[in-house]
């Protein structure tokens, strides 16, 4: 094999220099900036007001930035505690060799995430519309249900779960299992010989076997929360719903930078849902990577 | 070594630097097209391409200038044209725009908004007196006009007439709101027998997502939700009384109005089917009836909105478009040569009201028989003339930055004032005054925390 040998000392930042202005242009230089922005009150980028720590403080007393929290927790809770045990649940279902048309049901599950959130929540305004809305006209025709009644208006948060649902489930379900196929099958075996039952099979063998990837997914499920934005905004026609309870923290932080042009205070927001997004992160990385020593 | 280098890279990896790069310098060295004549981004409204091509080539045969006309979505035509006021990217000489987007120009300091204060043209052009008043406020800030509206945007109150004359109701007696709610309160019935009613009064937005029939009511009674200075007003006695009448009206059981999906096919079709024997329209609305409510044709008539008390204002404002000039256009006078074409010429004008139903704001041109044609989609009724004849009383809009915030807040309100009238088992307008009264001071502490944060407005 050629060995090649530097003659020049500044070859290696020549070489890594590429990497560094882009790193720069596109990541470093916009993080600072938004720092900066975050200590200013502006009107588009051309009009700038320094405000010191004021759009901190107006973020604490801002009843829409806590209900936008209130209603990004709500839907992250629902993440966890509905969408990841239906994700595992289907992907144990599915990994299951006696399950006939297992690949076409994978399929099926997984589909809505090809389409997208657009797609998903123009689909799901359709279902639950008022009286034109499918979810209305099943529901009347088989147990005379009320034909206005309006989700839209009256559950909008458990609207956007089940929509949340609909579209994340199945792309959960593929990491899961992926995760199971990879289990060891003699340990399951071994435990099955040593008279294991199912539940103990699945938390003593299973579940720390997928641990990793379970930890993986809650917390990409979880960011992803955070950040949820296309569905509602969507669903919700381009607003936040009836007295925002569709609110979200980067639709909040959309409507302020982009629609309102204060980008300052949006990237306040932007700060505060970092710092909030980091908890999680930490959490789950002690959590995880302790499970792991042990 | 160079011979190495590239021998050990892909050949993918290098069309693709080679294209990033000679794409990257192509960007960078083209020159920004510099079109010939005036632009014009306009929003997209169907009906209206014919008239403004023959507008247009009136207005090019005689100046020798060519206009280029851009049709725009509407979130295209606010992105672009804040990308322009922003960041200098290249602007149109002319923009028509619908007001909701408008609200989102008087943001920031008064030397940021965009538009040239055209107050000094309509001056100079004697055009200032002859403009309904009330129909230049929404496009109006801080005392200062940027925008010409296409229309007078009064309301009126468009009824199914087969239904009601089978009825045997007298529409034209009635007079107040209560007035139409009992009179034609028989008419909300169960026509498939599933217990619950498939027709309702009154379309009525039930939700909060624009809140612009709940102001739209509020404007006719007298309220409002900025004073002329911009000071927040929303916890009025006047705001206060609607909100109540507007939460009963929509309480279960005795429900009366209905939200529906407006502008939607949905929307139409129950139209059609009467779901609602009554709606309110604009006059810019009537058109969207003749165009997407076609079987309904001879079927429907108007009238003026009932008052909310005896004597009282008999319609409101609807938001409107409006045409407004660039202050980066590249030539003022003939921008504005080209706005007073489209929107203030007599024929254009009569063309629009005969394609598009607009009523002129120019009240020079209110005497044209044109507006005293009956409309047979409106059984036979002048209704160019009834519009007209209310012109006057429309009500001034706010122009306020968060007006449309304000009007979310008040809908929210309204809208939770009806679960507490539902709950409560409240039947008296009287009754729910209080609550009105507190939930309208929420909304109030709501947006005057928003306004007070903007250091912009407080000069």
């Amino acid at each position: 094999m050629a060995q090649y040998r530097l003659h020049n000392p500044l070859a290696p930042y020549l070489f890594l220099s590429p990497f560094l202005l882009i790193i720069g242009v596109f990541v470093a230089y916009p993080l600072l900036q938004s720092v900066n922005l975050a200590f200013h009150q502006t009107f588009g980028p051309g009009f700038q007001r320094f405000v010191y720590l004021d759009n901190f403080f107006n973020l604490l007393q801002d009843p829409l930035f806590w209900k936008a929290l209130r209603n990004t927790l709500t839907y992250a809770v629902a993440t966890l505690f509905i969408q990841m045990p239906l994700a595992l649940g289907l992907a144990l279902l599915l990994n299951q060799p006696w399950l006939r048309g297992r690949t076409f049901l994978r399929l099926i599950f997984f589909s809505p995430a090809l389409v997208g959130p657009v797609f998903v929540g123009f689909l799901s305004t359709i279902v639950f519309a008022g009286r034109v809305g499918l979810l209305n006209r099943v529901l009347n025709g088989l147990f005379g249900f009320n034909p206005d009644y309006a989700w839209l208006q009256n559950h909008v948060m458990g609207a956007l779960i089940i929509a949340g649902l609909w579209m994340y489930v199945g792309f959960n379900m593929i990491f899961f299992l992926a995760a199971l196929q990879n289990v060891n099958s003699d340990l399951l075996d071994a435990a099955r010989i040593d008279g294991a039952k199912a539940w103990q099979r699945f938390n003593h063998v299973i579940l720390p076997a997928i641990r990793p990837v379970f930890g993986f997914v809650v917390l990409l499920s979880l960011i992803g929360s955070f950040q949820l934005f296309e569905l509602p905004f969507v669903l919700l026609n381009q607003t936040a719903g009836p007295d925002y309870q569709g609110l979200t923290i980067v639709m909040y932080l959309y409507l302020n930078g982009f629609e309102i042009g204060d980008l300052g205070y949006a990237s306040a927001i932007g700060w505060v849902l970092a710092v909030i997004l980091i908890v999680p992160t930490a959490l789950q990385r002690f959590y995880f990577g302790r499970k792991e020593e042990d | 070594m160079k011979s190495a280098l590239i021998k050990n890279q892909s050949v993918g990896l290098l069309i693709i630097t080679a294209l990033a790069v000679v794409s990257g310098l192509y960007g960078l060295l083209r020159p920004v097209s510099e079109s010939e004549g005036l632009t014009f981004w306009r929003v997209n409204e169907t009906w209206d391409k014919e008239i403004y091509g023959r507008a247009i080539d009136d207005w090019t045969s005689v100046n020798d200038k060519q206009v280029n006309v851009q049709v725009l979505g509407n979130h295209g035509l606010w992105q672009r044209m804040r990308s322009g006021f922003f960041s200098g990217t290249p602007m149109a000489d002319l923009i028509e725009m619908h007001l909701e987007i408008m609200m989102g120009v008087y943001n920031g300091p008064e030397e940021a908004i965009g538009f040239l204060d055209l107050t000094d043209l309509l001056k100079r052009d004697g055009l200032l007196e002859v403009i309904n008043q009330p129909t230049l406020s929404p496009w109006s800030s801080r005392g200062h006009i940027y925008g010409i509206p296409v229309s007078v945007s009064g309301v009126m109150l468009a009824y199914r007439a087969d239904i009601v004359e089978e009825a045997g109701i007298d529409m034209e007696a009635i007079e107040t709101w209560d007035e139409f709610m009992n009179t034609l309160r028989p008419l909300v019935r169960d026509l498939d027998g599933d217990g619950y009613p498939d027709r309702y009064l009154l379309e009525m937005e039930e939700g909060s997502e624009t809140g612009s029939w709940v102001e739209m009511l509020i404007l006719q009674a007298g309220g409002r939700y900025f004073d002329r200075n911009g000071k927040v007003e929303i916890n009025s006695e006047i705001n206060a009384r609607v909100i109540s009448k507007i939460a009963l009206w929509g309480a279960r059981p005795d429900k009366l109005t209905v939200d529906l999906p407006i502008f939607s096919l949905a929307g139409n079709q129950l139209l059609i089917d009467g779901y609602a024997v009554a709606w309110l329209v604009s006059d810019w609305r009537t058109k969207f009836m003749k165009l997407y409510l076609k079987p309904l044709a001879g079927k429907v008539k108007l009238m003026p909105i009932p008052a909310w008390e005896e004597g009282g204002r008999r319609t409101s404002i609807l938001g409107s478009r409006m045409l407004g000039i660039p202050k980066t256009g590249h030539n003022i006078e003939e921008s504005w040569d080209l706005v007073k074409k489209l929107y203030l010429d007599r024929e254009v004008c009569r063309d629009r009201y005969l394609e598009g139903d607009a009523i002129t704001p120019l009240m020079s041109l209110w005497d044209d028989p044109v507006f005293d044609q009956p409309d047979p989609f409106f059984s036979g009724q002048k209704k160019g003339r009834m519009f007209i004849e209310l012109a006057p009383d429309v009500p001034e809009m706010p122009s306020s930055p968060y007006n449309m915030a304000a009007r979310r807040a008040v809908a929210a309100a309204s809208r939770s004032l009806r679960a507490f009238a539902e709950e409560k088992g409240i039947t008296s307008s009287q009754n729910l005054h209080s609550k009105a009264r507190q939930l309208l001071a929420a909304a109030e502490a709501d947006i005057r925390f928003r306004a007070d944060r903007n250091t912009f407005l407080r000069e």
